[in-house]
């Protein structure tokens, strides 16, 4: 059996077992196991896995991970949303469809703080939506906006996506975090740019809020620039050099920790709950991790890389044809699967195929990362959409996808930009100290 | 029978949600070691003594208190497109098979990992920085053994397979019963 038919055959049993609900990490791992067990023997397949457990499990550069995850835990639990909410909104309120242009620069903050999506989509929900409602906002323009500007959280830095993929393509997550930070700003403005596209149609879908003084302006900033400052903290420590990832997103968490006591949202209790929570997610993800690199070590095994290059070159195709088609072929996956999934069976796949066709890996990251992003608001998974849903209980998912249209366009053409303009992410990793 | 079966239950959600307490303790070191770390470096030029390798054993410590948690309150990343092979006596036997095959996987690799520690134990392998406490009588190395640390992982992995059978014959105590637990942790 040739590396293409025993790859594709491992493939789709991960979708068989995967859509039977069967743990992600479990498919990829027992795929794994077997394939490269019939490759090179079961005591060499298990062998491995043994191995990758010890390896990856007291891995140093892979703490990033818990700690950033606790970091935007602990940046939850502080109440920061509904102060970053404010300040958006005291600058862009007084506009046309100004509460939704609010809801996406916040979500846009909330989530370079917090790393996730789901998480910033849910928080910016409880936050957003009332106001939103207060000011007679169509339902499809307001959740569409909080569930647009939620996927921003896994592009702009720190993400745990990027960590993942920093992790699986062997690139460095300092230089991935800077790739993701210019295109998730070019996010934020054109999902703006959606907004007036909407409201230009239709006035009446976002009316205007009311006027606020440059002095309750001013008050509005004053409270968040802790959260700001821990942002520029992190980033900025990492882009000067002066932190390795791991060490930032050490210093980031107790810098949150720090923020939260002193907003008073600190408990003895909470704390448990959330190094709790964030243990869990972990090993959650480690899991994941486990799983997912015993499936790339048979696929590697397998000699998949090769054999797609090999396919690649009998059809003559050029290099930004196949990284077209690779797009192509993550839109549609992400029609029936969340981000992480995608993310851990597909970059093995692809990320060895675009290291030969001489891409950079850290630009393919982001745009794998921008195409995931365009998953969480595409029928029929949307996962952004159903966490709307869950807390938004009486807006139909139809109208949530309906209204998240323009902003689904919108990324597109951001995804389009930044493939045919790779500097627009590699210009800051690039300059990097 | 059930009664047993129910109070087990119990007994083995206390012992998961201790442990998970204990991996979020551990989180919170390796926050306070990287700080100490940091700050040590840049303000007294004196970074913490075998920082990275002591972050390396605390991963060791957050992943696998957190693993036998997980996989007892059956809280894993699963797609979720078609909610039928999760209901009813047809989720129930998918759940079951997933089960069975969860608790002999977790067992082989336990058993491999726990190979891995005895031949780390025979070569004397030992951390390069970390030193080895007091208490420890192992080899002629001032530096601590390797195999406590893969051991730990081993126990681990061993104690989460065991809990997933656990499950396994609590679900099949309960036939139809979806396997998820509602424990939010609070």
């Amino acid at each position: 059996m040739d590396a293409l038919t025993t790859s594709f055959i491992g493939f789709i049993a991960i979708l068989i077992l995967a859509f039977l609900r069967f743990p992600l990490a479990l498919s990829m791992g027992l795929v794994g196991v077997v394939g490269f067990g019939e490759l090179s023997g079961y005591r060499a397949a298990i062998a491995n896995l043994g191995r990758l457990v010890m390896d990856l499990g007291q891995s140093y550069s892979l703490s990033v991970l818990p700690l950033f995850i606790l970091m935007g835990l602990l940046v939850e639990k502080g109440g920061m949303a509904k102060q970053l909410y404010r300040a958006a909104y005291a600058f862009l309120g007084n506009k046309k469809g100004g509460l939704a242009m609010s809801t996406v620069v916040a979500c846009g903050m909330f989530s370079a703080i917090s790393g996730s999506s789901i998480a910033t989509a849910a928080t910016m929900s409880k936050v957003a939506m009332p106001e939103m409602r207060r000011y007679k906002y169509a339902d499809s323009l307001a959740t569409a906006s909080i569930a647009a500007g939620g996927t921003l959280g896994i592009l702009i830095p720190p993400s745990v996506i990027l960590v993942i993929y920093g992790l699986l393509t062997e690139q460095s997550i300092g230089k991935l975090f800077m790739a993701g930070f210019v295109p998730g700003v070019i996010g934020i403005i054109f999902y703006t740019l959606a907004v007036k596209y909407v409201v230009s149609r239709d006035a009446s879908l976002g009316p205007a809020g009311e006027p606020t003084e440059w002095r309750e302006r001013l008050l509005a900033l004053k409270d968040v620039w802790s959260t700001l400052g821990l942002f520029i903290f992190v980033i900025g420590g990492i882009y000067i050099g002066l932190f390795s990832a791991t060490e930032a997103a050490g210093m980031g968490a107790a810098g949150a920790l720090l923020i939260t006591f002193f907003k008073g949202a600190l408990s003895r209790s909470i704390l448990i709950s959330v190094g709790r929570e964030a243990s869990l997610l972990t090993a959650k993800l480690f899991a994941l991790l486990f799983g997912a690199s015993m499936f790339s070590n048979f696929l590697n095994r397998a000699g998949l890389p090769d054999a797609l290059m090999g396919v690649i070159n009998s059809f003559e195709l050029s290099g930004i044809a196949v990284i077209f088609i690779i797009l192509i072929i993550y839109v549609l996956l992400g029609c029936v699967f969340e981000s992480m999934s995608m993310i851990l069976l597909t970059v093995p796949i692809f990320a060895p195929l675009v290291q030969q066709l001489g891409f950079d890996l850290i630009w393919f990251g982001i745009l794998v990362v921008v195409v995931t992003e365009i998953s969480l608001i595409t029928p029929p998974i949307g996962l952004n959409v159903f966490v709307l849903k869950g807390v938004v209980k009486d807006v139909s998912v139809s109208t949530i996808f309906k209204g998240v249209t323009p902003f689904w366009v919108a990324d597109i053409i951001r995804l389009i930009i930044i493939t045919l303009i790779p500097g627009i992410a590699l210009f800051l990793p690039s300059a990097m100290f | 029978m059930i009664l047993v079966l129910n109070i087990i239950e119990r007994l083995a959600l206390v012992v998961s949600r201790f442990i998970s307490s204990m991996a979020a303790i551990v989180l919170f070191w390796i926050v306070a070691v990287t700080c100490v770390d940091v700050i040590g470096r840049y303000f007294f030029n004196a970074p913490l003594y075998a920082g990275t390798e002591l972050i390396q054993v605390s991963m060791a410590g957050v992943i696998f208190l957190s693993l036998p948690a997980m996989f007892f309150r059956h809280d894993h990343i699963v797609v979720d497109l078609f909610p039928i092979f999760q209901r009813g006596y047809l989720g129930w036997v998918l759940s079951i098979i997933f089960l069975s095959i969860s608790a002999y996987c977790l067992w082989i690799i336990a058993d491999k990992t726990m190979f891995y520690a005895n031949r780390s134990f025979e070569d004397g392998d030992t951390y390069e920085y970390i030193l080895k406490p007091s208490f420890i009588n192992f080899g002629d190395s001032k530096f601590a053994p390797r195999f406590i640390v893969e051991t730990f992982i081993a126990i681990s992995l061993f104690f989460t397979s065991f809990l997933i059978f656990l499950r396994l014959v609590l679900l099949l105590s309960k036939p139809g019963s979806s396997p998820e637990i509602n424990d939010e942790v609070k």
